[in-house]
């Protein structure tokens, strides 16, 4: 019965998370952007306050195209009590995810206000540095919880190839981060300093569903709605498997890990399969790719949960998950966005109870080397 | 039951107090088929004085075990389980918002403002007078607990304190019976 | 072969062999047009002519070209498979030209040319109204010009356009399919007005052609939000060589999110997966999945309506006679074969009975 009263829940975390609970989806955000101001140089803090963030869109002042469901897409219960937006403030972060979940380890992922994917390149990579120095001051030397995502500005691959180096071996940092969405489909030769310099760290990139390419945002034009905006994150995605397998990056790069988080996760048997079957009529084209697309994307692509699919039968999310490998599914809680999925309520019943422990934390403690 | 810091009051700053110890009065017989049955028991709970929570207001309160929250609608008043029946999301952080039909694409027929609480996690949207949620009204619904104002007097048969406040035979009450 | 079941192949594509072939359907300043201005052709960057994909080996002729003359398509699919009747899906870049009036007087001449050079020569072939729609008015008067030729079974427009089809200035088009009972076709092609894919131009071929499963996505997301099928509960709308596999993943995406933000789309009042499943139907070639994953996928449609067979000839899905996808059960054949086709396509349908 769904409409059950259930007991207070106390604070704890699944019991199904023997292998811990590792959350890979966590969304700081500053009080205010002056934090950022310590590791801006003063010409790049005078274009900010000039200018603004300038991504590949028409608004400013943060404004998306297609207003959030809800003010800056948060929960409304994850309003700090003591003023400032969202996963701002560390306390508030620690009582109402970390503690009140038993969160062993998050994953932070900076979003807006990061700079990524801004038009002028030089200040995304200012941005960048600055993100990162702001993670390792205001979070993860306050929290031995919480590791940092290399923020890179990924428009201009050298200056992130860079980025990643200056960070490579810090233990705060646990993955590299792009948005989804990139001016060019992300397997694009261009792009590959990132998954050298990635693979060379021993890092995994995590792309993260968001950021604005500059193009429309299906290949058939402009959508009308958020409902549409928020579905083709999972269509931008495809496209950026698609590209990674087909331009050869995991032949190029086979020590390279591949996270795609909050882009969903029941499309990828779909893309595998289609780019098998493809290949097979289309080899001639790509003699580059040696070894078949579903057996590259099973090797090299991990997922995380939220927003999982909901199938109208639950045994079906089942078979997705067999045929995309139970130990490349990773839990993400998204908070403090407003579809955060609460970590002991997250997993529909159909997931066999031997298979939760690793989504829960064994998975992402494979991958990260935690 | 001690008070938890409860963080959907820092966002609509109307909500009322949380955590409050509820007064247990005119508790009902235990059903004598369950006589242990702690889900069969009906209590009466004294949620505030009706001046507590202002139309268009509401509460949290907690007992038994229970998350209630309260509306008051145009002076009249309901209460839903504080848990969304997705997730578990408490209801009472959410947006109340209206309700919006159409008879066809482009018209919007928004109406019964301030009637529809949307959970703050994944915005699933309840009615609040029902509980049933908007999409699929016979399968997913929020409990709900029958509410009535009831005048100080008929609560308290001679002079009475509430545990945490007290009632005044001269005010009306919210009650839930839960 | 099938089962005994004569089929109705809802997928094939004569190949117009140049611009010649239509300037005897122009009038004379198109005519002209085309000469003096070297328009030799509008083969499109979708179906590149050499490519292995869009003509299969051996259906190629031996000018490197294929699916030329009725006597190909008799020899390869009509007459080899048994087929009843057969639904042509003229692919010619005309939905790609610039100039709305060129691109009128284009498509006004490739579908006189389907009519006269196909569906004059065997009754068992039908074709879908290529649109013009690059105009809205031209598109609905194209419907209209032709729709009295009972052979024109349905309409036919690209994944990938200009604007997500289910906007609303599409809907004249959509009421013209009602009034005149022809399912709106969307087949898989790019009228190149943004790059394959939303997050840019692909380098190779094989990316472009997997991307049109992601915009098989967007046009239904557009016309369900939209409200297109909503607003039209009788029109049909029939997916040609998307892949089929991609749509349970995006069924339970987009049901998900309506929960939460359906007051959007308030039109949108039942559950999004029911309305893509009464409206929607597939061809299945190709169908993207390995035999073994076939049956798990079927039932995840959770309907054995949607699926229509189709050659999709002369483009390269199957080799030999091996022209239902793997792993399709055989309690499927004969809704797959003829009813789930038969109930889409009134205009078939009528034909079956008389």
């Amino acid at each position: 019965m769904m409409n059950v009263v259930q007991p207070i829940a106390v604070p704890g975390k699944p019991p199904a998370a023997t292998l811990g609970l590792i959350d890979v989806d966590i969304h700081p955000r500053p009080k205010s952007i002056t934090e950022f101001r310590p590791f801006l140089s003063d010409r790049w803090w005078q274009h900010l306050q000039s200018w603004g963030m300038r991504p590949r869109h028409g608004f400013t002042a943060g404004q998306p195209p297609f207003p959030k469901a809800q003010p800056l897409a948060s929960r409304r219960d994850a309003w700090p009590p003591n003023g400032g937006t969202p996963a701002s403030d560390l306390d508030f972060l620690r009582f109402q995810l970390l503690d009140n979940y038993g969160v062993d380890v998050g994953v932070l992922n900076p979003l807006q206000p990061s700079g990524q994917g801004d038009r002028n390149s030089a200040f995304s990579a200012a941005m960048a540095h600055a993100v990162n120095e702001w993670q390792l001051e205001h979070w993860l030397r306050k929290e031995p919880r919480l590791r940092g995502s290399i923020v890179v500005p990924y428009e201009d691959p050298q200056a992130s190839a860079a980025e990643i180096r200056k960070r490579a071996g810090d233990p705060n940092f646990c993955q590299v981060l792009m948005m989804s969405r990139t001016a060019e489909p992300c397997g694009n030769p261009r792009y590959w300093p990132i998954y050298e310099a990635a693979a060379e760290a021993g890092l995994p990139v995590a792309f993260h569903a968001f950021g604005y390419s500059g193009w429309a945002m299906t290949n058939g034009g402009w959508p009308s709605f958020y409902i549409e905006e928020v579905s083709e994150h999972a269509t931008s995605c495809q496209n950026q498997v698609i590209s990674l397998v087909v331009e050869g990056v995991f032949e190029r790069f086979p020590a390279l890990k591949v996270i795609l988080i909050e882009c969903g996760f029941a499309w990828l048997p779909s893309v595998a399969w289609r780019l098998d079957t493809h290949w097979k009529t289309l080899k001639s084209e790509v003699p580059h790719l040696t070894r078949l697309p579903s057996e590259q994307i099973r090797q090299h692509v991990w997922v995380s949960t939220q927003p999982m699919e909901e199938p109208e039968r639950g045994a079906h999310l089942v078979d997705i998950c067999e045929w995309i490998g139970w130990d490349r599914i990773l839990f993400a809680s998204d908070y403090p966005h407003w579809d955060f999925d609460d970590p002991r309520q997250a997993l529909p019943g159909t997931i066999p109870a031997e298979r939760r422990a690793g989504i829960y934390g064994g998975n992402a403690k494979a991958l990260y080397g935690l | 039951m001690g008070a938890t810091p409860r963080p959907c009051t820092a966002f609509e700053a109307r909500q009322g107090e949380e955590g409050n110890l509820l007064p247990l009065v005119g508790r009902t017989a235990p059903n004598p088929l369950h006589p242990f049955s702690v889900s069969l028991r009906v209590a009466k709970l004294v949620v505030g004085p009706v001046s507590e929570i202002p139309p268009g207001g509401r509460k949290l309160v907690e007992a038994e075990g229970k998350r209630i929250v309260v509306f008051n609608l145009s002076g009249e008043f309901f209460a839903l389980s504080d848990r969304c029946p997705h997730q578990g999301g408490s209801l009472c952080a959410g947006l109340v918002s209206g309700h919006v039909e159409s008879k066809e694409p482009g018209v919007y027929h928004y109406a019964r403002r301030g009637e529809m609480i949307r959970c703050p996690w994944h915005y699933w949207e309840f009615d609040i007078r029902t509980g049933k949620s908007w999409f699929d009204p016979k399968r997913v619904q929020v409990r709900q607990f029958p509410a009535h104002v009831e005048s100080g007097a008929a609560l308290v048969e001679g002079p009475y304190t509430a545990e945490t406040f007290p009632v005044r035979v001269e005010d009306e009450y919210v009650v839930v019976e839960a | 072969m099938f089962s005994g079941y004569r089929p109705i192949d809802c997928d094939l594509h004569p190949m117009v062999p140049g611009m010649k072939a239509l300037t005897p359907y122009m009038d004379a300043f198109w005519a002209d047009q085309v000469v003096e201005r070297g328009i030799t052709t509008l083969d499109s960057q979708s179906w590149p002519v050499g490519s292995p994909k869009t003509i299969r080996a051996d259906w190629r002729g031996p000018n490197g070209r294929g699916a030329e003359t009725v006597e190909q398509l008799r020899a390869q699919v009509l007459d080899r498979f048994g087929v009843e009747t057969a639904i042509l899906n003229p692919l010619y870049g005309v939905q790609l030209v610039l100039n709305q009036d060129m691109a009128v007087a284009f498509t006004r001449a490739l579908n006189d040319w389907t009519r006269a050079e196909w569906l004059d020569r065997d009754d068992r072939l039908r074709a879908s109204i290529v649109l013009p729609m690059q105009s809205v008015e031209a598109a609905v008067a194209e419907v209209e010009r032709l729709a009295p030729d009972r052979r024109f079974v349905q309409v036919l427009a690209l994944a990938l356009g200009e604007d997500p089809l289910g906007k609303r200035q599409y809907w004249p088009i959509y009421e013209a399919c009602v009034r005149h009972g022809l399912p709106l076709g969307i087949h898989a092609g790019s009228a190149y007005r943004h790059p394959q894919t939303s997050v840019g131009w692909t380098s190779w071929y094989l990316e472009e052609y997997a991307a049109n499963q992601q915009g098989f996505q967007s046009c239904l997301a557009s016309l369900l939000t939209e409200g297109a099928l909503v607003k039209f509960p009788q029109l049909k709308v029939v997916l040609l060589e998307s892949g089929v596999t991609w749509l349970p993943a995006f069924l339970w995406r987009l049901q998900k999110v309506w929960k939460g933000v359906r007051f959007e789309i308030p039109w949108v009042d039942r559950l999004p997966a029911e309305i893509i499943r009464e409206q929607v139907r597939l061809t299945v070639q190709p169908f993207d999945a390995p035999a073994e994953a076939v049956p798990r996928v079927l039932d995840h449609l959770r309907s054995d309506r949607m699926l229509l067979w189709a050659s999709d000839w002369p483009h390269w899905q199957f080799d030999g006679d091996a022209a239902v996808p793997p792993g399709i059960p055989d309690a499927l054949l004969l809704k797959l074969l003829r009813e789930n086709a038969l109930a889409t396509y009134d205009r078939i349908r009528e034909g079956a009975l008389a």
